[in-house]
């Protein structure tokens, strides 16, 4: 109830106002409230007292100006007007009591209310605006006082009139004083609020940059205190890496509890204490972190790789370590897969190497025999276990011996030398009966050969798939006419010009092995002959009226122990013109003379071009003189025709033999 | 495969039918398995192996032991392979794990929870590739079980 009726009176006392407002409007609003209703009451009080007495232009005034107080109470209310209170109430306080100390009031001592004017205006107004209603009010009670014909109905002591406005200043004056007092204290709190404020605001902004490192960087960083407990803020990762179920204060070191052997925690434990001795050097710490890179099962019954790293700090004086952790898990897994893909390539290359040198009959046969051979022995072994055999030892032995033998004998020399190893292991064992754990560690060892055996059977089945599926390729194309098609097509691509190849008389079907890679050599030299000096580009063909598509035509027949291999192109055609000049500037010879086809057969001397720069395709001068001497030298002839303008082509004439 | 990885689930096979059913397994000849042998039993409990060596352990029985070690240790007849029987079981090569992590301490290994496959003459999930297999049969008064071991050495020791 008690929390009722204060909201009741604060709701009055605030005139309804909700909001927050500044400390110097608020206790002024609560003020003001205070002296209305306070005023009221007395003045209601008063005007009734007055009107019993019998006094009734007193009552009416003082009831009027209770009932004017009263409108300003509810005029604020509404209208939320506070300062138009401010400034009205001492106006009409002003008013009232000089009334009362011009009247005398009840028993003349009306005057004595003045002493409260400095209180509510000061503390209405501030101590400046108030200060100049108190000094108005002063000069106005002085001449209230002493002016006799203002007061007829009354007579006063000048002492006491004297007292009254001395009483009066002593009061303005402490009041005075302590508004001000007041005031800078009030600012002084003002301002450190603000500060406050602001430092606050500075933290929270902190807080959040920390906060917001530690829920979203992925290594799990926390605290170990001395005690080797992991205190404090932590990452939020660290949950997460670590698979902890229940976070509350656990311990680092049994963290490892259990999944770590007893003597590697206790050491764990040491090397963790380390870091609270000053004297040791925290770079040798760093070399030997038992942590660094660990494989554990997780509270959870996960295996993962974690990273370690420890540091040791120190915060208010006490010594901690800093501690994160890394999950490496799927790097270990990856490297791990990584190494055993390694070592199982460097067995297979061994094996290949090995297995690419047996014939392959011979291979398939020993394949067959050691798989035998080890089918009986585990046969034997399956046996054994309803009935025990004197004789298992010695099958075993002789299984082994043969598969060895065998294997050896193909050249597989490194499985050989593995079941070398398991024959001296069961070679003891001849004639005796050992036990299960000694025959487990031996048909251990006979697994791992059976395995490896299927290593090289599957091998081999890989190899003759790859075999077979070369074979089922279609006829393959034949490489002098690959070569020619490819050449035409990047010559097309380099030099702009357009070109279409006829080979359909290039029949290669007869062309000797021995020859293909020289005819495939001069076709390539001759093609890039016709890009370079023959062929036009499209432009200039259109000039000649040629067809804007250049041709290349390749013959190739059988003339009995001649093979003709004919090589066309409608180009530009030798110009004898021109290589006349050329061989006149080379001075080769007296060639101004010579007549047109010895000057054609220019182009066969090597160290002769009539192209301007050298470039990848031409302008060597030795393309054509090179077909010119291979072709000789393989017994054959070659020749050139050439019409200028209309193209050219050469012959040529192998020996088939 | 190293034999030292195989003993401690061997020791902790013994050692559990010891506790449970108060007579020790006696171990036979081991043979070799082939991947895609298809052996007589009915329900088998697999552990997962990683680390230094990858590969699985499994606990094979057929359907008749298993009936019969449940009725031993609920003390309730059991005819057919139900729900007892598995979890049972399953209990069973639990512990076996359990006891053999104790004994792989040395070792960079790490092992897996049990699952149970069950189903008449199921096939075992080896590891891919040519991993060798070994198999070691047991015999208890009750009947026979089988435990197979498939493992490849990721470091060559």
């Amino acid at each position: 109830m008690a929390s009722r009726f204060q909201k009741v009176l604060t709701n009055i006392l605030r005139s309804g106002i909700q909001t927050t407002l500044e400390a110097e409007d608020e206790i002024r609003l609560l003020f003001i409230n205070s002296i209305i209703l306070v005023g009221f009451l007395a003045l209601m009080v008063f005007a009734l007292r007055d009107f019993f007495a019998g006094d009734h232009v007193y009552s009416l005034v003082t009831a009027s100006l209770a009932f004017i107080v009263a409108c300003l109470f509810f005029f604020i209310r509404w209208t939320k007007l506070v300062q138009v209170g401010l400034w009205f109430l001492p106006f009409l306080m002003a008013a009232f009591y000089g009334y009362l100390a011009a009247s005398g009031g009840a028993g003349t001592s009306g005057a004595l209310w003045s002493f409260s004017y400095p209180l509510v205006a000061i503390f209405l107004l501030g101590y400046r605006r108030g200060g100049l209603f108190t000094i108005g009010y002063v000069v106005f009670l002085g001449i209230v006082l002493f002016v006799p014909q203002l007061t007829p109905a009354w007579n006063m002591e000048l002492d006491f009139k004297i007292r009254t406005i001395g009483t009066y200043v002593v009061i303005s004056i402490f009041v005075v004083e302590f508004e001000y007092i007041r005031l800078q204290a009030q600012r002084e709190i003002e301002r450190g609020r603000k500060e406050l404020a602001k430092t606050t605001d500075a933290l929270l902004a902190e807080k959040s940059q920390t906060d917001g490192i530690l829920h979203n960087i992925r290594e799990g960083i926390f605290l170990v205190d001395e005690h080797l407990r992991i205190v404090g803020r932590h990452s939020d990762s660290l949950t997460q890496i670590l698979d902890l179920d229940d976070e509350t204060s656990w311990d680092f070191s049994t963290y490892f509890d259990g999944k770590l052997p007893e003597k590697e925690v206790q050491s764990l434990r040491d090397y963790l204490m380390m870091f609270f001795q000053s004297q040791v050097r925290p770079e040798l710490l760093q070399t030997i972190n038992p942590l660094e890179t660990i494989k554990i099962t997780t509270p959870r019954g996960r295996l993962k790789t974690l990273a370690f790293t420890f540091a040791a700090i120190k915060l208010e004086g006490r010594r901690f370590i800093l501690a994160s952790v890394r999950d490496d898990t799927l790097t270990a897994e990856l490297n791990q897969k990584l190494k055993e893909e390694e070592d199982k390539a460097a067995r297979q290359m061994r094996h290949l190497f090995q297995i690419i040198h047996v014939r392959p009959e011979l291979l398939v046969q020993f394949l067959e025999d050691a798989t035998d051979e080890i089918a009986d022995i585990n046969r034997r072994l399956k046996a054994n276990s309803l009935q025990a055999q004197d004789d298992l030892m010695e099958a075993f032995y002789q299984g082994v011996h043969a598969v060895k033998g065998n294997a050896a004998l193909i050249g597989l020399t490194s499985f050989s030398e593995r079941v070398h190893d398991l024959e001296n292991l069961v070679k003891d064992w001849r004639g005796k009966s050992p036990d299960w754990r000694e025959i487990l560690t031996l048909t251990i060892e006979l697994s791992k050969i059976q395995a490896e055996l299927e290593e090289i059977q599957a091998l081999i089945q890989r190899m003759s798939t790859f075999q077979k599926e070369m074979a089922n390729n279609t006829e393959p194309q034949d490489l002098v006419v690959m070569t020619v098609e490819r050449a035409v097509q990047r010559l097309t691509a380099e030099t702009g010009v357009q070109a279409t190849l006829d080979l359909k008389d290039f029949v290669t079907d007869n062309l000797p092995s021995g020859h293909r890679k020289l005819v495939k050599d001069i076709l390539v030299q001759f093609i890039r002959n016709s890009f370079v000096h023959g062929l036009e580009p499209a432009e200039e063909r259109q000039a000649r009226q040629k067809p804007l598509t250049g041709k290349i035509k390749i013959i190739c027949q059988d003339r009995g122990p001649f093979l003709s291999i004919s090589y066309q192109d409608d180009g530009r055609g030798l110009d004898p013109g021109r290589l006349r000049q050329t061989a006149i500037k080379k001075s080769l010879k007296n060639w101004d003379t010579r007549p047109d086809h010895e000057i054609l057969a220019l182009i066969f001397e090597n160290g002769f071009s009539t192209a301007a720069e050298v470039s990848v395709h031409a302008g060597r001068g030795v393309g054509l003189g090179l077909v010119k001497t291979r072709v000789e030298a393989s017994g054959g002839k070659v020749s050139v025709r050439s019409a200028s303008g209309q193209g050219i082509a050469f012959d040529i004439e192998l020996p088939k033999g | 495969m190293n034999i030292r990885y195989i003993t401690p689930f061997i020791e902790a096979t013994q050692n559990a039918f010891l506790e449970l059913l108060g007579s020790k397994p006696e171990a036979l000849t081991p043979f070799l398995v082939r991947r895609e042998e298809v052996l007589d039993w009915d329900i088998s409990g697999v552990i997962g192996i990683a680390g230094e060596a990858r590969g699985v352990v499994v606990l094979s029985f057929p359907r008749g032991l298993a009936q019969e070690i449940t009725t031993i240790l609920t003390g309730q007849m059991k005819t057919s392979v139900d729900d007892d029987v598995i979890d049972t079981v399953g209990e069973l090569v639990n512990i076996i794990a359990g006891n053999a992590k104790r004994g792989l301490e040395e070792f960079k290994l790490m092992i897996s929870l049990p699952s149970i496959v069950q189903g008449d003459s199921h096939q075992i999930g080896w590891p891919s590739g040519s991993v060798p297999i070994v198999g070691i049969p047991f015999t208890t008064p009750q009947g026979h079980f089988n435990l197979s071991v498939g493992l490849e050495n990721i470091i060559t020791v």
